[in-house]
Parts: structure tokens; sequence; C-alpha cells
């Protein structure tokens, strides 16, 4: 069972940023605990082939009102519960996270060629989670056995240029003290912060596989310092490039957002005083001069324009009369 | 069981505490706010209502891809109401009405805001409770009917789109009142009902990409904005403005 207290910075008081991320594969039902890591530099991976199904199954619990003081609950329903329960935290949580979903579910329609509605939701459910692992700002689908194609094409289909896949046979994984060594002696060499997914036979197992692997690397690094200079700058490079990478995209986007609303905006400004100007013209401007002064009238009466306004206009209308005409006074139309 | 669940999308930086300003009776009185965006910078300006605090899952960020504009983002949100969330019995939509495009964008914001302002609100609710066959409350200003019974059709160019889609959905509304602008309240029932079978993500992959407009074509992101309102008549509801 993991909880705050494991996955805590622990007593090995390790203050050197990991030169790896590491993955800490779980089953979503070992995560009942309101709370996760508080050290959001600790990933999760979360693993159940049902996933999708538990989530469907806890769903139309919850929708039928089955609660646990209505009625004993089977263990299939415990179970789906905890699953949803896990999830909805890794989705509103701090962790990054990802989900290994095993194989493409035997259980699909064939008939619509489309991946099971609750796997396909689940996994678009927690692709929209801000904490889920994204490799220039595209989601990632690890597998064992490559997704249908029919699962790929919806989840494109909500928007995402693309679905990067992990083909987790070509991942960095450590699963076994013995390990360690080798693995922690590679991670200097690699060009980014390799991903590394961890997996013990229990989560306290997989826990304390991370905190090896994290002991060993500190003090590789403590004995190299100019090695572990160059791989603090570089991390620190990487970060950069990735928020500037990240913050063109956003602003690529928002441009053609703006230059498309500017294309809009040219033609449709103008047909909207097109518009408005046939209205005023067919609606007021055909009236009588009469019917229009007389109008004025009644806007002083119902408070809509002050008399003395009124009593101006009516004299600079009247001077103008009178007085000598300029030889552009054509020019000016009378405003009532 | 809690009462109000808020779904809210966001594009523009900046529209948070716009809707803070105008919204503020909604964002306090909603038991749970769904917030959808599609930048990190959107959802980083978001702050959790006082009301909210300590409150578990009450306040969830989505980030999602730029796909039927503000009607994208409220389906995603259906769809994590749907699978993570204790039904409640109202849900309101919202999101930042900016149209860039129009001239009087301020007049559709302002009357389309006005239903969460502190004096509409408990006026909205108060009608949801007291008659049972008001499905929807929207902004009277937008209380639209583009139906032409006579000629069964729609007066827009969304048309064709919406006759397939009340054919696909078989819909039997008949009066096809909606409220233009997708800024309302809610029975949540309704909504429950259809998307208990229809996935809402499923909608959502039909919707265009990007700023979409149907001044000239029909789009399915306009079309569900009146098939929101087109489902409460389906279950017998009706629509009402105040």
């Amino acid at each position: 069972m993991i909880s705050a207290r494991h996955i805590a910075p622990r007593e090995t008081d390790i203050s050197i940023e990991r030169p790896y991320r590491p993955l800490l594969v779980i089953r979503p039902q070992d995560l009942p605990d309101r709370r996760l890591s508080q050290d959001t530099a600790i990933g999760l991976a979360a693993q159940d082939a049902a996933i999708g199904l538990a989530v469907r199954l806890s769903m139309q619990d919850t929708a039928f009102g089955l609660t646990a003081q209505h009625a004993p609950i089977s263990l299939a329903a415990q179970h789906a519960r905890r699953c949803r329960e896990a999830l909805r935290q890794l989705i509103a949580g701090d962790n990054p996270f990802l989900l290994l979903p095993d194989t493409p579910d035997d259980s699909r329609d064939v008939t619509l060629d489309c991946a099971p509605d609750a796997l396909f939701e689940t996994i678009a459910l927690c692709m929209f989670s801000r904490q889920y692992i994204r490799v220039d700002d595209v989601p990632v689908l690890p597998w064992q056995a490559a997704p249908s194609p029919g699962l790929m094409r919806r989840l494109q289909a909500q928007g995402w240029p693309e679905i990067r896949q992990w083909d987790l046979r070509h991942a960095h994984w450590l699963t076994g003290q013995h390990q360690v060594e080798g693995l922690a002696d590679t991670i200097p060499g690699a060009t980014n912060q390799p991903w590394i997914f961890i997996e013990g036979p229990d989560i306290d197992q997989t826990i304390a596989l991370e905190e090896a692997l994290h002991r060993h690397c500190t003090a590789l690094l403590q004995d190299n310092p100019p090695l572990q200079a160059l791989l603090t700058e570089k991390n620190q490079l990487q970060k950069k490039l990735d928020t500037l990478k990240s913050e063109h995209r956003v602003l690529q986007e928002r441009m053609h957002n703006a230059e498309t609303t500017i294309g809009i905006i040219r033609s449709k400004y103008k047909d909207d005083y097109d518009t408005l100007f046939s209205w005023y013209q067919q609606e007021y401007e055909t009236l009588p001069l009469w019917y229009k002064r007389f109008g004025q009238l009644i806007k002083v009466l119902t408070g809509k324009r002050t008399a003395k306004s009124l009593v101006l206009a009516i004299r600079r209308r009247l001077h103008r009369h009178t007085a000598p005409r300029s030889p552009n006074s054509h020019l000016k139309k009378d405003r009532t | 069981m809690p009462g109000l669940t808020l779904l809210i999308h966001l594009y523009y930086p900046g529209s948070w505490s716009f809707l803070e300003d105008k919204c503020r009776a909604v964002l306090r009185k909603a038991d749970r706010i769904i917030i959808t965006a599609c930048h990190d910078d959107v959802l980083n300006e978001v702050v959790p209502p006082e009301a909210l605090a300590g409150k578990d899952n009450a306040l969830v960020r989505l980030k999602v891809p730029n796909k039927g504009k503000d009607i994208g983002g409220k389906l995603a949100a259906f769809s994590y109401y749907m699978h993570f969330c204790e039904k409640t019995e109202y849900i309101a939509l919202l999101h930042d009405k900016v149209s860039p495009q129009t001239i009087n964008a301020d007049y559709w914001s302002q009357q389309l805001y006005s239903l969460f302002s502190k004096e509409n609100l408990p006026k909205a609710l108060q009608l949801l409770e007291q008659d049972h066959r008001i499905g929807i409350v929207g902004a009277k200003a937008f209380l639209k009917n583009e139906y032409m019974p006579s000629e069964n059709t729609f007066n827009t160019t969304n048309h064709q789109l919406l006759m397939e889609m009340i054919r696909d959905h078989r819909l039997h509304g008949g009066i096809y009142d909606f409220i233009a602008g997708t800024i309302f309240i809610g029975r949540s029932r309704i909504f429950e009902q259809f998307f208990s079978t229809q996935s809402p993500l499923d909608a959502r992959a039909k919707l265009e990409t990007g700023n979409v407009l149907d001044l000239e074509t029909g789009t399915y992101t306009h079309s569900w904005e009146r098939l929101f309102c087109f489902l409460a008549e389906d279950q017998g509801f009706t629509i009402k403005g105040i």
C-alpha cells in the first residue's frame, strides 16, 4: 500500500536532484490513501489491464446509488471503486503519471472497429490531466502489445496532433536490486534525463528499489563533482529549452487563432456595418423631415433630450440660414 | 447529495479573474467546479474559491486540446463528471465569452453572465425547484428558437447538421428552444441520462478544431450549442429565460 509517508523524501536525506525520472509501477487499487506523494519528482505508472472496465463498473455503481450503506458490495465492486478513486487522485494530483494498459481490450466490439468505451474514456480522461506525461506536449501511451488502430484513432480524434507510443520492451526497467548499480552507471551518459520504470514484487519493494537507485546515483555524483555540475547545468538548460518550446507552441496557436479572427473581422465587421447602415437608411432616413423634427420634441418631452440642446440646435440652424453663404457651404448637411 | 456542479471552459489568459468578478455568486454556490482550458498559463490563474477550500475533489483542472471551443471543453468535463464525480442536482455551464469577432461582444457576455449574478442565480434555482417541468434556465435575451415548423427546418447554417444529430440521437423535442451562448443552469439528470448511453468524448471527437465559426457553413460545435437544450426538451422539460 502506497502513501504520502512511503514516497516522501526519507532518511537518506538525498538533496541532489535525480539524474533520471522515476516511474513507480503501481496498481491503482494500491493507492487508497487520500494523498499522493508530496515529492512531485516521483512519477507513477498505473498498471491494470482492467482499469477502464473497473471505472465503468464503479460508475454504474455510483449511478444506481449503491453505496456501502445501502447494500453489501462485491469484491469486484470494491476493486472498481478503489481503481476509480485512485485514478481520480492521479488525474487531480500533482505527481506526473501515465497509464500502462497491457494490451488492446479483448472485449472490444469488433463490429464498431473501436476500443470499448470504458478503456478509451479512461485513457482519454487521464490524458486530459495536467500531470499526464507528455513529450513536447504530446501525450504518451506506453504498451507491451501495440494498441489497436481503432483505439489510437479515437484518442487522436480528441484533438492531440499525435499520441506518442512507447514500446515498453525498449524502456529502461528496474525490477531488482542487482540491476541498480549497472543502471546507475548508464544514467549520467544519457542524452536526456531518462524515464525509468521501477517495479518490485510489491509497492514497498518498488519504493525501496527507487531509494536504492537514488542513493547510488547520489553517491556516484558526489564522488565526481565536475560530472555533477555538468549534469545539473544540462538538466537546467533542458528544462529551459522545454519551457521555451512549450511557450512557442502556445504562442503559435494563439497567433494562428488571432489571425483567423482578424480575417473574420475584416469581412464580418464590414457586413455588420452594411447591415446597420441599410437598417438606418430604411428605418430613419426615409422618414419625412417634419416627422423627424416632431420626434425631437417627443424626445424632449420624454426626457431623452434636454430642451436647452434642442433650442441651441434650432438657433444654429436659423443662424446658418440667415448668415451669408461661404463658397463650400453646399457641402454641409443639416444634421437635425 | 451536493447541489451544484459547475463546468467552466476558459481559453483566454485573464479570464478567471474576469469570471470571479462577474459570476461570483455561482462560484460561491458551486459544490464542485470542473475547469477545462487548452493551456497551462490559463489553468495556473485559477484560484480555488473560498467555499471549496479543503473539500476533496471540489476543484478539478483539465488540460484539453483546442477542439470545439467551449463545447469541446464542456463535453470533456461532462465525461469527467460521469466517471469520477458524485452526482449533483444541478449542473451549470459557463465559459469566457469573449467573441472578438463580434461588434457587441460585451453585450453578449454581460447578458449571459447576468444569470449568475447575486440577484438572478437564486431566482433561477427557485424556478427549477418550484417548477419541475423546467429543465434549463438561461438569460432571457438569449432564449432563441430557429425552428420553422411549417417547413420543418432550422433557420441557421447548422440546419443540416441539426437534423442529422436529432435523427441520430432520436430526439423528439418538437419546440427546439435553446439558450444561445451555452451559459445556463440545468438539471443534471438530463445530461446524466443522455451521457450514460452516449459518450461525451465521442460527441467531442466530431467537433471542429480551433476558432471555428458558423457564419457561412454549419458546424458540429455550434449544433451542439443547441443540442444541449434539445436533450432537455426530448426528456419532456422546457427551457426558461430570466
